[in-house]
């Protein structure tokens, strides 16, 4: 075998490994089965088998259903993926991005009482970014917030 | 947890951060200085 | 910041490094009685002009971009992040490239500039890591996790580490650029994976910005970054491609003649 030729059949050989195994992984379904979060439909399709394993769940958090109490460091809320709610509780702080409507990955167990307990809350955002809109500026809208919440209690 | 992240919860809105920021643009320089150092370093001597 | 927006500064940062560099330049050629500096390397005016584009770049992203609506300042980790995965992406690709027509053309040139593409992409995409890392903190949360996204770039480094790795450890020329080239292309799997992972599978990372997703003035100090990462890679590129010459030209000389050499 000449080098050339050699050289030549390893060039075929990579590229057809390269283009076979991206043909598999976009045509396959490996994307369903092994996912890296469940919808709450998803969670509440899976039924007893989804209690009392870790998973992780993502929605959107349903507005008006946020509750956080500052001195046990507990949250409360509910995600949905527009058709099913989860209801969700979590210690500590949630990340500063959270609000109500935004997107959310959150990693626990789904218990006994329909409640999903979870460690870790994190935020998925879009890919929008954008300036603040005319005379908003964020600490603006932080300090807005902070002396509402200082009015209520 | 500081009482001052506790009573924005729920806001949505990152306030301060610097540091995350400085550090990102830290690592982009130092990682830039420090390869072309290496090729710098890895060049072999008496010659151009 | 109090700072001053960049079209504020009579002089910016770019152009006094770029004035500062030229005199210098000039000053030690004039003194060395070298070449003038006009006729120094051709790719050291890429990296000149890479490096006074990324000054004034980061001053704009870090004083003149305004914060993000929800981001606020954190959102400033955009205009390193994203250009580096984009150039990260180019250098992969370029190395695919190379390696194929390595293989179908046999140059020399073209395997050493398979080691200084893949090289020079792995430290693109170490600073991609470390910044998506410090990204991720503030606004998700949590400096990493499982994600597809973040897996695959790892993966992708990784990968090209490993074919680095397998370069430096064998010794035939022949058989270490030919298994170099292959490695390449199969590394490129992982580099087009991490591509679409975002559409192929659920992730915590978001799907690829784009000018409609990005408001305009971000855009801009965005295009500036990306334009001055470009030029810095092309110029880290020659440059390592000068290096791995230099080396093989170093390990194929013939030994000095020196003992031979009749007194």
């Amino acid at each position: 075998m000449t080098p050339r030729l050699q050289r030549l059949l390893l060039a075929a050989a990579a590229v057809s490994v390269l283009g076979g195994t991206l043909g598999a992984l976009s045509m396959s379904t490996m994307g369903e089965e092994l996912v890296y979060y469940w919808s709450p439909t998803e969670l509440h399709a899976k039924g007893d088998a989804a209690r009392d394993a870790t998973v992780r769940i993502m929605g959107m958090v349903v507005d008006g259903s946020v509750e956080w109490m500052p001195e046990e460091q507990r949250l409360a809320f509910r995600v949905t993926d527009g058709s099913e709610e989860v209801a969700v509780e979590g210690t500590g702080a949630p990340p500063q991005m959270f609000r109500e409507g935004i997107g959310v990955v959150v990693e626990g167990r789904l218990h006994a009482d329909g409640v999903f307990r979870s460690q870790t809350v994190m935020v998925k955002h879009d890919n929008a970014y954008a300036p603040p809109a005319e005379g908003e500026m964020p600490d603006e809208v932080y300090r807005a917030l902070q002396a509402s919440s200082a009015e209520g209690t | 947890m500081s009482p001052d992240q506790a009573a924005e919860v729920g806001s949505g809105v990152v306030t301060g951060g610097w540091t995350y920021v400085t550090a990102a643009y830290c690592v982009c320089w130092t990682v830039l200085v420090g390869y072309v150092a290496s090729l710098w370093w890895r060049h072999p001597r008496g010659e151009a | 910041m109090d700072l001053p927006p960049l079209e504020a500064l009579p002089l910016t940062p770019g152009k006094a490094v770029a004035v500062l560099a030229i005199l210098v330049i000039a000053l030690l050629n004039v003194r060395a009685g070298r070449r003038p500096w006009y006729l120094a390397r051709w790719e050291d005016a890429f990296g000149l002009v890479g490096l006074c584009l990324l000054l004034d770049g980061q001053y704009m992203g870090l004083v003149d971009a305004p914060r993000e609506r929800m981001m606020g300042e954190v959102g400033r980790i955009l205009y390193v992040h994203v250009p580096s995965a984009w150039l990260t992406m180019v250098a992969f690709t370029l190395t695919c490239l190379f390696a194929i027509g390595f293989l179908v053309t046999g140059w020399r040139s073209l395997d050493l500039l398979v080691e200084s593409a893949a090289e020079v992409g792995v430290a693109l995409g170490i600073v991609l890591q470390l910044t998506g890392m410090l990204f991720a903190r503030p606004t998700w949360g949590v400096y990493w996790d499982w994600d597809p996204r973040l897996v695959s770039t790892a993966v992708m480094l990784l990968s090209f580490i490993g074919v680095l790795t397998l370069r430096s450890l064998l010794t035939d020329p022949d058989q270490r650029a030919n298994l170099t080239s292959a490695g390449a292309i199969l590394a490129t799997t992982s580099m087009i994976v991490t591509y679409f992972s975002v559409r192929w599978w659920r992730s915590l990372h978001q799907m690829q910005s784009s000018p409609d997703t990005v408001a305009s003035p971000m855009v801009l100090v965005l295009r500036i970054n990306a334009f001055a990462m470009l030029f810095l890679f092309t110029w880290l590129l020659v440059r390592r491609w000068r290096l791995a010459r230099a080396l093989a030209a170093r390990d194929e000389a013939p030994p000095l003649p020196s003992a031979e050499v009749p007194a």
